[in-house]
């Protein structure tokens, strides 16, 4: 058996090894060098994204993946009948949240080079950024609720640790705060997941799904509420959102990214138990209530971002009034899923497309953002003007964000926010109608800081030279909108349709499992 | 490659509007390059033009943009910024409020 064919039949199971392996392994090479450190970094999230997509790829071309850890032969997780062993499961839905998370990792860690090379403790830091790699990893994939209680635990754990990472008082704060709400919905989901268990014997979440009755018992939606709620804290939707704008404005730049990739994972996670665990049962319950939600996001997060002053608290704000439009999407679908006009599927599409397109779009404007902090060493928004004198580059950067996360054409934001706002007015045209003005609000704040930041008569303060390594990422993730912005029927056809189908295909998850 | 969009209610195809963008363009491209060629960059031509007000010292500031928006609905903002205390304690009593509301929706939704 060659290195590849067990590269490619463990890929599953490497995709959470690899970057753990290298959060542990990260302090003792670093004892070597600097370059040594940062080297072997980059090699195992460059490594861990070739398993992410070579998984990506295999599970679009109709090889759904389900692995059983400890096995003797991974593939058959349920020899016995009864899955007692962690499952880990990929489909085309989280393989492609997979992938796109850890594209998302990667670029943070080669961004991350530069812009962190002046601080102590890196070994430390990127511990963490890897630890939280890995754990995003495993909420994608894991198949037991237990093993989602863990992952999400070592997740908000090293993002506390991130937010508080690079000290001062006002990232102590961030940290604690964030690590107090992050507890009590850890311990919301683990009370979901006990009741779970208290009724059905089992955490594997397949065999949960396939034994619930037709009609939902009480202890079943109590413990979807549980597990929901804690995951919207996580998601940071209102209006459990508080922790957001404190977080973001506090940690690196690069993390947010990663935090961003988290909420959304958050939301995935939401979706999955919905779908794949308790099924149709309970689509219009919580089809309104995450519907709602998702509006009352859009509307709270830019009507809060619009007087901000502080570029990344501005950023916290819009984030969440983004994952408002993803939950529409899906909570609309949840829905009219059963709709013969096709409403429902349409709107799940546009959901699904719109989580790719927001932690792309999220994903550059934070770089670009961090690389205003790092050339002026300032992120109030009054302290910076005229930018676009020093560097144009940066300039047509975060134009071309702006651009797309207010979904003007031709670019991605526009491709998925398009699909939304058509299927969820042919359900309920208010909830369409908070979208569209969310979207206008949205590019007005964002004209706000490019106009501040950006425009007017050239900065003439300090001024340090972004380098290539915080160049590329943001090139990257442009490149990648306009990509998605030119031929975004290509991406629905190769990515969401499939997502999607797996997402709302219960025989299928069912049978790869049991 | 399929760069068209097809939606429930339509299509979208981006390279269409990019084709439209550009003719757009080269049209006004076109009339600025027939407009006035005696400007005069560096001089008070170029100086941005307030109404006939004197032209400010420096920049218009982030704070100074969409003051009327926050001033009119200074009301609402003074709920918000109450709802956005800043203490830990509101944060956690929100996780319980959403999930009692949840709950209540959920099971009276669910079992109906």
């Amino acid at each position: 058996m060659t290195l590849l064919s067990v590269f490619l039949e463990d890929t599953t199971a490497l995709l959470v090894a690899l970057p753990l392996l290298g959060a542990f392994s990260a302090p003792l090479v670093g004892k070597v060098s600097a370059k040594a450190r940062n080297l072997w970094v980059i090699a195992i999230m460059a490594l861990a994204e070739l398993a992410a997509v070579s998984l990506l790829v295999d599970v679009l071309g109709g090889n759904p993946h389900f692995y059983a850890v400890g096995a003797s032969d991974p593939a058959l997780p349920s020899a016995a009948g009864f899955p007692f062993r962690i499952v880990l499961v990929a489909d085309a839905m989280s393989a492609l949240v997979a992938a796109l998370a850890m594209t998302m990792a990667l670029l943070s860690v080669i961004y991350s080079l530069r812009y962190e090379s002046g601080n102590e403790g890196l070994e430390k830091y990127y511990s963490l950024v890897l630890l939280l790699a890995g754990a995003m990893m495993g909420l994608c994939l894991t198949g037991d609720f237990f093993t989602l209680f863990v992952f999400l635990e070592i997740a908000s754990i090293s993002s506390a640790g991130l937010i508080a990472f690079f000290s001062s008082a006002e990232s102590f704060e961030a940290a604690f705060k964030y690590m107090v709400v992050s507890a009590s919905g850890a311990l919301f989901l683990l009370f979901g997941v006990g009741m779970l268990y208290g009724q059905y014997g089992m955490l594997n979440m397949a065999s949960i799904g396939d034994s619930m009755a037709a009609q939902a018992t009480f202890v079943d939606l109590a413990a979807l509420s549980l597990l929901v709620s804690a995951l919207l804290l996580k998601s940071g939707s209102v209006p459990v959102h508080m922790w957001k704008p404190d977080a973001y404005q506090e940690a690196p730049p690069q993390v947010v990214v990663m935090l961003v990739s988290f909420a959304l994972l958050s939301l995935y996670l939401i979706f999955r138990i919905c779908f794949s665990v308790f099924g149709a049962m309970v689509f219009p319950a919580i089809g309104w209530t995450v519907a709602i939600l998702g509006a009352l996001s859009i509307f709270v997060g830019v009507v809060m971002a619009v007087p901000q002053r502080n570029l990344r608290r501005l950023i916290g704000y819009a984030a969440i009034a983004e994952i408002g439009y993803v939950m529409l999407g899906v909570g609309t679908s949840l829905l009219a899923m059963h709709d013969s006009t096709g409403v429902g599927m349409s709107s799940m599409h546009g959901g699904i497309f719109h989580m790719l397109n927001d932690a792309i779009d999220m994903g550059l404007l934070l770089l670009v953002v961090g690389a205003v902090t790092y050339a002026t060493k300032r992120q109030e928004l009054d302290q910076v003007s005229g930018l676009a004198h020093r560097s144009g580059a940066l300039a047509a950067l975060f134009l071309i964000g702006v651009l797309s996360i207010a979904g003007l054409p031709p670019l991605n934001g526009f491709a998925s926010k398009v699909i939304i706002y058509e299927s969820v007015f042919r359900i309920n045209p208010m909830l369409s109608v908070i979208g569209i003005l969310g979207s206008i609000m949205m590019l007005a704040v964002f004209v706000k800081i490019f106009a501040s930041v950006f425009l007017g008569a050239p900065y003439k303060g300090c001024f340090r030279k972004i380098p290539r390594s915080m160049l590329i990422p943001m090139v990257v993730l442009a490149v990648i909108m306009i990509f998605i912005g030119l031929f975004p029927g290509l991406v629905l056809e190769r990515l969401v349709f499939p997502a999607a189908e797996a997402l709302l295909n219960q025989e299928m998850y069912f049978g790869g499992v049991l | 490659m399929n760069h068209v969009l097809v939606t429930n209610a339509g299509y979208w195809s981006p390279l269409v509007w990019v084709a439209a963008f550009a003719i757009v363009t080269a049209i006004a491209l076109l009339i600025r390059s027939r407009g006035e060629k005696g400007c005069r960059h560096g001089t008070e031509q170029s100086l941005p033009f307030f109404s006939g007000n004197e032209p400010t010292a420096g920049n218009i500031h982030a704070s100074n943009l969409y003051w009327g928006f926050v001033h009119g609905l200074a009301r609402h903002y003074r709920l918000l910024a109450r709802a956005h205390s800043g203490v830990v304690n509101d944060y956690a009593f929100s996780l319980v409020v959403l999930a009692v509301v949840l709950m209540a929706a959920l099971i009276v939704g669910g079992m109906a």
